[in-house]
């Protein structure tokens, strides 16, 4: 008997074990169903979002912002929102902001350029090499970023097209750390934020923000309280929330209706999963006589 | 003696001038250190090319023998092959490059973008499933957990602010003061351990880098 007693099981000990292709069932109905019928929940805007918000806001136009993208086609439901997000903030207000964007994922560079694309390009008309510029990938990780701090353009010599930086007019007279106004940082883990902060921020002081996947915010959240990062952006929450203040509608804000549901779910399932095995708990001590 | 003493003395030479350089990035001193890392740079690209170099072989091995899953390992082979050809191929070429629409971004657009995601997504499923089944309250400690985590999840999306009203501060609150209280004694227990093992790798008290 799946009980362990000589009886035949009960209905709730049949749902307890119920398979679980029934819970993968509910997951996807209410995932899909607000992806087609939005119900544009209000999203408020969470005290770190608004501070990444205000750290880009307080540097001067015409700023050169670092920008890289360390994530790969794993994270990209909750990070790619994030970086179209931002960029719609760089290039929004016209404040002639320079951005250098890289990844130190194999895998990121690729999904960068597509985002620089749809945005920088499409929507704001920028230019590539003038406006913005992506510097592809470079394995080394903690290395890649400390060498930055010596030269930018040794430890990047190409772009991610293999282009000669030195031919490029947004590279003209960028040096290391000391030429960026703000460091921007997409993260799903490691090398990202965390080596960021340590080789980075506390060697070379310099201004950053991060974003980064839900999973992986906790990580972070001792440096934003330190003030080594300036703001975060946690999951596709906080893309949306910031897609919330830029006033910029996108995708994150549309799968948050989803999200919510799929939370929900789970914590249903949670409920409902201690609810039988309290009850299944207190039968089987009823059937041996003892008391609950 | 002297192949356990050269190998000490070179990490305790390059480890030591890392560690210097760090508290005092002084001129020409600096400047052998960033030299260093160049070095370093160089070293892991060719760390690549012996990692490639490597899949090769096991999976050759494998495809040989008739190893169990054989098969997996030719399509491995296969897709490596396909995908480092048409990334190396020179730009100028009809089939080269990165831009929009060659052959290797459209491989890696339509086929390793939705391959990477449907892998990650699949754990919302598993998720869900899991806590169903696992997260029960059999104790205190458990049921702590589980409440909280409720909490977490709720405050997390929009949706919470509407049928639990301040769970998005409450939530707030667990992440910045009770998560990061114990986060931080993580953090720094793990920075000691970070050092200690540094420190005895450079003084040569361990040596990950050759055998005695």
């Amino acid at each position: 008997m799946p009980n362990g007693l000589d009886k035949p099981e009960t209905t709730l000990e049949k749902i307890e074990r119920m398979d679980r292709r029934i819970v993968f069932l509910a997951i996807a109905i209410t995932i899909i169903l607000p992806l087609i019928w939005p119900l544009g929940l209000p999203i408020g805007v969470s005290p770190q979002v608004d501070d990444f918000h205000e750290a880009i806001e307080s540097i001067p136009d015409g700023s050169v912002v670092l920008f890289p993208n360390d994530y790969d086609p794993a994270s990209k439901a909750e990070l790619y929102p994030m970086t179209v997000a931002i960029l719609h903030h760089f290039f929004k207000e016209d404040r002639n902001l320079k951005v250098i964007g890289l990844g130190l994922f194999p895998a990121g560079p690729p999904l960068l350029q597509k985002a620089f694309e749809e945005v920088a390009v499409d929507q704001y008309g920028a230019e590539y090499g003038k406006d913005f510029v992506n510097l592809g990938y470079k394995e080394g990780r903690e290395i890649v970023m400390a060498s930055m701090g010596e030269s930018i353009p040794q430890t990047f010599p190409t772009d991610f097209f293999g282009t000669s930086i030195d031919s490029l007019p947004i590279m003209q007279g960028i040096k290391n750390y000391s030429d960026i106004a703000i460091l921007v940082n997409v993260s799903a883990g490691y090398p990202g934020t965390k080596e960021w902060v340590q080789q980075v921020v506390s060697v070379f002081d310099v201004l950053m923000v991060s974003g980064t996947t839900g999973v992986s915010a906790p990580e972070y959240y001792p440096y934003y309280n330190s003030g080594q990062l300036a703001g975060m952006l946690e999951g596709l929450k906080g893309a949306a929330e910031y897609e919330t203040l830029i006033e910029e509608q996108g995708i994150a804000t549309s799968g948050m209706d989803a999200q919510s549901l799929g939370h929900l779910v789970i914590i249903l399932f949670i409920i409902a999963g201690n609810v039988l095995f309290i009850l299944n708990k207190r039968n089987k001590n009823r059937d041996r006589g003892g008391r609950f | 003696m002297a192949r356990r003493s050269i190998p000490t003395a070179i990490a305790f030479f390059f480890g030591a001038m890392m560690v210097v350089n760090y508290f005092v990035p002084w001129g020409w001193f600096s400047d052998r250190a960033n030299q260093v890392q160049e070095w370093g740079l160089i070293v892991v690209a060719f760390a690549y090319i012996l990692g490639a170099l490597n899949v090769m072989r096991v999976h050759g091995h494998k495809i040989q023998r008739k190893e169990e899953d054989w098969r997996f390992s030719i399509v491995t082979i296969i897709t490596m092959v396909v995908m480092l050809s048409f990334g190396l191929m020179p730009e100028h070429w009809a089939i080269g490059g990165m831009e929009r629409g060659s052959p290797f971004l459209w491989m890696f657009d339509n086929m390793y973008v939705p391959m990477m995601a449907t892998m990650y997504s699949l754990l919302a499923f598993f998720i869900a499933s899991a806590a169903f089944r696992a997260f029960k309250v059999r104790s205190l400690e458990a049921t702590l957990l589980a409440v909280t985590a409720v909490i977490v999840m709720i405050g997390a999306v929009p949706l919470g602010g509407i049928l639990l009203p301040g769970s998005m501060e409450l939530r707030t609150w667990i992440m910045e003061t009770l998560q990061n209280v114990g986060k931080r004694g993580i953090m720094i227990g793990v920075a000691l351990g970070a050092i200690s093992t540094s420190l005895k790798i450079i003084l040569g008290i361990e040596r990950p880098y050759g055998r005695d």
